[in-house]
């Protein structure tokens, strides 16, 4: 229960504060409380997986797990929420009216979040990680006022709802491979090799994954994404939401099939790179930072991919990965806190306008230098253990170009980071610039940063210490077995490849920075480059658009218009070929013994009429051929053992022939001539099928079963009267009804006469 | 017991409707006689209905089951429960329809005149025979299509008159079939057809038959091919009226496009039926989300959407391919109820922030949140599940459809209806959500005057759906259960 | 299938045949529904054939030709109004072309 607890309580709150927003609340007392009740209840209620029945007839359940990884994950997410709860406090003050909603919005987003990370059961997974998306889509969109905002909410949610179905189909494919839904016995029968790998899988999984992650090609939500407030990007876009792609990768790194890890790494290797260089091309702040995130999720996918691949199970590759995930979290969290610190004092984040600002705010500026350094790596800081054992892995790895390649890049994206890093600090400290600053800085803003460093810190003194506690148990829940060696950390390993290529790192960092102009101009003519591709995309893309817009318009005006003429002709030569298949046509002599000589004739009357009817250009010519064919049909009847039919056929076709006679009056000019002919041809086909009907006739049809039974079961001598009041009484009684509601439609319909009337008057 | 006359104990079996037959008549002269006010007609419909909800609620608990003239009318417990979703879809159109400005030439009728259709609906579940099948089918299409006429705008009378033509082609085309089958068989009874018909004999006659039979079908429920009608009907209906052609008389269809299949046609020839029916529900659900895409008017974009639940609703006819098991039966059941829900919901949303004399548009929801900010979470909890995002009823109820076609359907058949649910709902975000893009960003200037506030009917409409979807969406496995346990017994004997 | 009825049967097609021709090439909402109508009579005709022919030996069809013939007159007559209080309405020549739905379509 705990755990449920632990999912649901966040996201209840959160939700009753977003519905109760116009109330005025101690929002920020309440979320700290919910923070903090999240943060201490695991120790004085220890967690444990628990299952809960939720769908039986689909094996559904609510079921959660708890072990190494997902208990980092959820450290990771209660302690920076807690943080970022307390540093919203200082941001939002300028607009109280609206700090419920945010707290809301993130409270729920917290336990949407933990049901991701403590989900085992696939359903559960969904639709906890389709929340996310949608909860984050009311976060970045929470200054709806603006542009961009709408615009990067936007996109934001389209690529990740994709991310969803993908997801979604992955969890039914290997549930049909599987039968299961729990992800737990997913891991293990594909592992055992009693489920099979399928391409379907690994594309669905990995979309999945990479659209969350934003890896290549899905990354540019991310850059979008940053109109948010600043606390949701240190907290979403830093920590927590974009891990959720990472998380579900080493979750279920079972179900990727090898190749497929191949390709995680390649796209990992190339975000990485690509992320760096956009970082380096930026010069808004937070864009900046969005970008470095997008790199250092490419290098996490990276080492996730390679533990995967790795034939001894993976665990120096998952280490490296855990330990640089909460490396990257608290680091680039406390760098979107001071970016904030930063922005609301010099209402800027353009790097260009804020040269020489720490100058003015001195103490922020030691702060934003030292997480900086440790985000860039320097030697002596969780940054630098990161970066260095990265290498290290590559140097054990088995040497061949593939390798080579990923060190390369590795290194590449290293000095990217470098690069981006100490300019923006060196640019940040500089002399000139007239940047004025306001105001001072709040202790709810300053404190939550500091916070943040002191994993550094903590990590600095008892590495050893720190990752038996944490990292290991992840490391043990992702290999899916446990093993003995803990990870050994030191700074010094000797001169080996991994020195070199640090050292490689700083010194073309240094380089970088210092020709950074120049660094710019030589990407700018890269972009120049990148564009034109883009045109060419861009044309596709307006081609397939007006091309999809086309087929739609005809779509939609098929069947109007004289067009529809060849529908008429397939429908006609369908229908002839089938009764021609059926029909023996050879053994069709109509013979004159059969069909008397006036059937004949009305058979040919049929015909004449009905030809007539389809030729016929004249309104009135139409009408009346109509007439006759209705007549000609009645008189038919008669040969068919059904003059009462015939009789009622006439009567009604009468009828409406004179109703719509009636309406054509309106016409604006009734050829009265032809009208006349009319009445005399109705006249006369009367009197012939009435004395054709008179005729007597031997009784052919007789329905022995309704005769028998109409006087004992209905006690009705009148065989018609019983068929239509007792065998057939619910239709006749619907037919009833339906008569009226059409003398109700006439009535009514009239009535527009009279409206009409009274409007002139 | 089957008798062959109509007794008085067989109105019983029948009460739904008979309770239906004398509301609308005391309705009628009530609203003839006593100069009464519309609200208290429609108020007094909506007591009828509920009778008649009580009653198959009845049925349904003391697990009736009976035929009525030689089994031309069969109560069993799907046919009450289909009846129930109908008549409380029937219900939110009545609460839709109370307190709408009157734009119509109608008085009290505008109330009354639901109740045949809904009728003619309900006899559509429970007709075992064709000759009633047909009669009901009109009683539904001819009231309907009053109910459009009556509208005091042209378009209104514009659009009946395109449905009166439509629904008599597709009405000759039934009978046309319907007449080969009775020639083959010489009877119109479902279950002794399906017993004569020899497919050895009248193959291709037969075959021409059920594909006629299917096609008019289809343009009842407006299956691609069969569209374009429902697009400019649905816009030329006032809002209830367009809200009940969309959810009663489309789900009447596709009942009774199931009843026809399970009966009559699957026995004989089900390999061509389903193989038509896969064609038509492929192409709808590709070309209904494209076309939804392009449309701005708010009933022309239900119509369409429309197309596509349609389409969704028969798959687990198609994915079953011969004669469907309890788990269809139920998916079914469930993803009509979602539909009810959040489509009843939809047009509830629509109602309450149209204009008088205007055609409802995308921009009448702009700025809503600010306007009515209550009334605007209820939409979002309805345009939800419209998208099918959990946690609605939609969602679940994609889902189940989206597991049923992958684990019946072996093959590249499944997988391609599989894919194309798929991307039909990622299609559907972009239109959905544009309605909740009005509501949120855009910037407030002057809103057109609407009646949010004041409509109780139509508000609790609105709720009832938006917390009925989420409800559904939270527990699926309940309702699931209780479909399941309360079909068994039909679907198995 | 005796001769007879096939030619019955035949007659029916044509006859089916040339209303639907009707209903899809005619443009005035009147005679399209004076089409529809012919085609119900070609169904009636079809089945009183086969009730004949089939040697059913019972009223069925004859009952359904019945209820065939009572709906379609109401049919008829709601058509009717509805196109009665068009023509007041508007006037005769917009009601033949009877595009205001095509034309809302095509604006967007």
């Amino acid at each position: 229960m705990p755990v449920v607890f632990l999912c649901a309580a966040p996201l209840v709150v959160g939700l009753a504060m977003i519905a109760c927003a116009r109330y005025r609340m101690p929002a920020m007392a309440i979320a700290m409380t919910v923070m903090g009740a999240l943060v201490c209840m695991p120790l004085i209620v220890p967690l444990s997986s628990a299952s809960y029945a939720w769908v039986p007839a689909l094996g559904w359940t609510l079921s959660f797990v708890v072990d190494g990884l997902s208990s980092l994950f959820a450290m990771l997410i209660c302690g920076i929420g807690a943080v970022v709860v307390l540093y919203t406090h200082g941001y939002m003050r300028e607009c109280p009216k609206k700090m419920t909603t945010l707290y809301g919005f993130i409270l729920a987003f917290v336990g949407a979040m933990l049901g991701v990370v403590f989900a085992d059961d696939a359903i559960v997974l969904f639709v906890c990680w389709e929340l996310t998306s949608v909860l984050s889509f009311g976060l970045v969109a929470f200054w709806n006022g603006r542009a961009d905002a709408r615009a990067g909410a936007w996109r934001a949610i389209v690529v990740t709802a994709l991310g969803g179905i993908a997801l979604l189909v992955a969890i039914g494919v290997a549930w049909m491979e599987t039968g299961v839904w729990r992800i737990s016995e997913w891991n293990a029968a594909f592992a055992s090799g009693s489920a099979h790998h399928s391409w379907l899988l690994d594309v669905a999984l990995f979309l999945a994954v990479a659209t969350k992650s934003a890896q290549l090609p899905f990354s540019r939500w991310l850059p979008g994404a940053m109109a948010a407030p600043t606390p949701v990007s240190a907290y979403l876009h830093a920590a927590t939401l974009v891990k959720a792609g990472v998380y579900v990768l080493a979750r279920m790194g079972e179900l990727f099939g090898g190749p497929m890890m191949i390709g995680i790494v390649g796209i990992g290797v190339c975000t990485a790179v690509w992320g760096a260089y956009g970082a380096v091309r930026q010069t808004d702040a937070k864009r900046m930072l969005a970008h470095s995130t997008v790199s250092q999720l490419g290098v996490l996918c990276m080492l996730l991919g390679i533990g995967g691949l790795a034939q001894d199970g993976g665990i120096a590759a998952y280490a490296v990965a855990m330990y640089h995930l909460v490396h990257h979290a608290c680091a680039k969290g406390a760098l979107f806190m001071l970016v904030g610190i930063v922005d609301h004092a010099a209402q800027t984040r353009d790097v260009r306008q804020l040269t020489g600002v720490f100058r003015r705010m001195p103490a922020v500026g030691v702060v934003a230098t030292v997480v900086m350094a440790m985000f860039v790596g320097l030697p002596f800081t969780s940054g630098f253990a990161s970066k260095e054992s990265l290498f290290l892995l590559i140097e054990a790895m088995r040497t061949s170009g593939a390798t080579i390649f990923l060190g390369l890049c590795a290194v590449l994206a290293s000095v990217g980071t470098f690069v981006y890093g100490v300019a923006w600090i060196v640019r940040l400290w500089g002399v000139g610039g007239s940047c004025a600053v306001h105001g001072d800085v709040r202790a709810a803003m300053w404190i939550p940063p500091l916070v943040l460093i002191a994993w550094g810190v903590v990590w600095g003194v008892v590495p050893q210490t720190v990752t038996s506690l944490v990292i290991d148990p992840a490391v043990h829940a992702i290999a899916s077995r446990t093993f003995d060696t803990s990870m050994q950390w030191s700074w010094w390993h000797g001169v080996t490849w991994a020195l070199w290529m640090t050292i490689a790192v700083f010194v073309l960092g240094t380089i970088g920075v210092v020709g950074m102009a120049r660094l710019r101009a030589g990407l700018a003519l890269g972009v120049r480059g990148l564009r034109r591709l883009r045109a060419v995309g861009v044309g596709c893309r307006r081609t397939v658009r007006m091309s999809a817009a086309r087929i739609a318009y005809v779509w939609a005006h098929v069947p109007a218009g004289r067009g529809a003429g060849i529908l008429w002709l397939v429908w006609v030569v369908c229908v002839g070929a089938a009764l021609v298949l059926t029909v023996d046509v050879t053994q069709m002599h109509m013979r004159i013994g059969d069909v008397s000589v006036v059937a004949m004739i009305v058979v040919a009357g049929i015909v004449c009429a009905a030809v007539a009817m389809a030729v016929a250009r004249q309104r009135l010519a139409i009408v009346c051929s109509l007439g006759a064919v209705g007549l000609f049909v009645s008189l038919l009847y008669v040969w068919l053992d059904a003059p009462d039919l015939a009789l009622t056929q006439l009567a009604v076709e009468t009828i409406s022939i004179a109703f719509v006679l009636f309406v054509l009056r309106h016409y604006k000019h009734p050829p009265r001539a032809r009208m006349s002919a009319l009445p005399v041809l109705v006249g006369v086909v009367v009197t012939v099928l009435s004395a054709i009907a008179l005729i007597p006739r031997p009784k052919t049809a007789i329905d022995r079963f309704t005769a028998a039974q109409s006087v004992p079961a209905a006690e009705g001598a009148n065989v018609v009267n019983v068929i239509l009041v007792d065998f057939r009484g619910l239709d006749t009684m619907l037919e009833i009804v339906v008569i009226a509601v059409a003398a109700c439609s006439v009535v009514a319909m009239l009535r527009v006469r009279a409206e009409r009337k009274r409007e002139h008057e | 017991m089957t008798t062959i006359t109509l007794r008085l104990s067989d109105l019983v079996i029948m009460a739904p409707e008979c309770i239906l037959l004398l509301g609308v008549v005391v309705l009628t002269l009530a609203d003839l006689w006593m100069k009464s006010s519309r609200t208290s007609i429609g108020i007094g419909a909506l007591v009828v209905l509920c009778g008649a909800l009580a009653a198959a609620v009845v049925q349904l608990v003391q697990e009736t089951d009976a035929t009525v003239l030689f089994g031309a009318y069969e109560a069993d417990a799907f046919s009450s429960l289909c009846k129930i979703v109908l008549l409380l879809a029937a219900c939110g159109v009545l609460g839709i329809a109370i307190g709408t400005p009157n734009e119509t030439h109608a008085v009290g009728e505008m109330y009354t005149l639901y109740i045949p259709a809904l009728m003619g609906a309900m006899l559509l579940v429970s007709s075992r025979e064709w000759m009633t099948t047909y009669v009901a089918l009109e009683l539904l299409t001819i009231s309907t299509i009053v109910l459009i006429g009556m509208r005091r705008a042209a378009i209104g009378k514009e659009a009946a008159m395109k449905l009166i033509v439509l629904g008599g082609v597709s009405s000759a085309f039934l009978l046309y079939g319907i007449s080969f089958l009775y020639g083959c068989t010489g009877t119109t009874y479902y279950e002794v057809m399906a017993s004569r018909l020899d497919m050895g004999q009248d193959a291709s006659l037969i075959t021409i038959a059920f594909v006629m039979i299917v096609a008019s079908i289809a343009v009842k429920i407006a299956l691609v091919p069969f569209h374009a009608w429902a697009l400019d009907v649905g816009a030329g209906a006032v809002v209830p009226v367009a809200a009940f052609l969309s959810v009663v008389s489309k789900l009447a269809a596709i009942i009774l496009l199931w009843r026809v299949c399970v009966d009559v046609l699957f026995p004989h020839a089900a390999d061509v039926v389903v193989d038509v029916l896969f064609v038509l529900v492929c192409v709808s659900l590709v070309v209904a989300h494209v076309l939804a895409l392009r449309q701005v008017t708010l009933l022309r974009l239900f119509a369409v959407s429309g197309i596509a639940h349609a389409a969704l609703l028969l798959v687990p006819l198609i994915a079953s391919g011969t004669r469907p098991d309890v788990d269809a039966w139920t998916i079914w059941l469930y993803y009509a109820v979602a539909y009810v829900l959040m489509n009843v919901g939809a047009f509830a949303a629509i109602s309450l922030t149209h204009t008088t004399g205007t055609q409802p548009h995308v921009h009448q929801f702009a700025g809503l949140v600010y306007r009515a900010p209550w009334t605007a979470v209820a939409i979002v909890c309805i345009v939800l599940s419209l998208a099918g995002l959990p946690v609605s009823a939609g969602f679940f109820g994609k889902l189940f459809i989206l597991l049923d076609a992958l684990s019946q359907r072996e093959g590249t058949a499944g997988i391609v209806l599989a894919a194309l649910i798929v991307v039909g709902t990622v299609i559907s975000f972009a239109y959905y959500f544009r309605i909740v893009r009005q509501m949120f960003w855009r910037p407030e200037g002057p809103v057109p005057p609407s009646s949010v506030r004041t409509r109780w009917f139509a508000q609790t409409v609105l709720w009832g759906s938006a917390l009925g979807s989420v409800a559904l969406g939270c527990a699926p496995g309940w309702l699931m259960e209780l479909l399941a346990q309360l079909i068994a017994h039909t679907v198995v004997s | 299938m005796t001769q007879t009825m096939t030619a019955y049967v035949l007659l029916a097609a044509l006859l089916f045949v040339l209303g639907l021709y009707g209903v899809l090439t005619r443009r005035e909402p009147i005679v399209v529904l004076l089409c529809v109508e012919v085609m119900l009579q070609a169904v009636a005709l079809n089945v009183l054939a086969f009730a004949k022919y089939g040697g059913f030996e019972d009223v069925t069809g004859h009952v359904f030709v019945l209820f065939i013939l009572a709906v379609s007159a109401a049919e008829v007559a709601v058509g009717v109004a509805v196109f009665l209080a068009l023509v007041r309405q508007r006037g005769v020549d917009d009601v033949v072309k009877l595009d205001t739905l095509h034309a809302e379509r095509q604006e967007e």
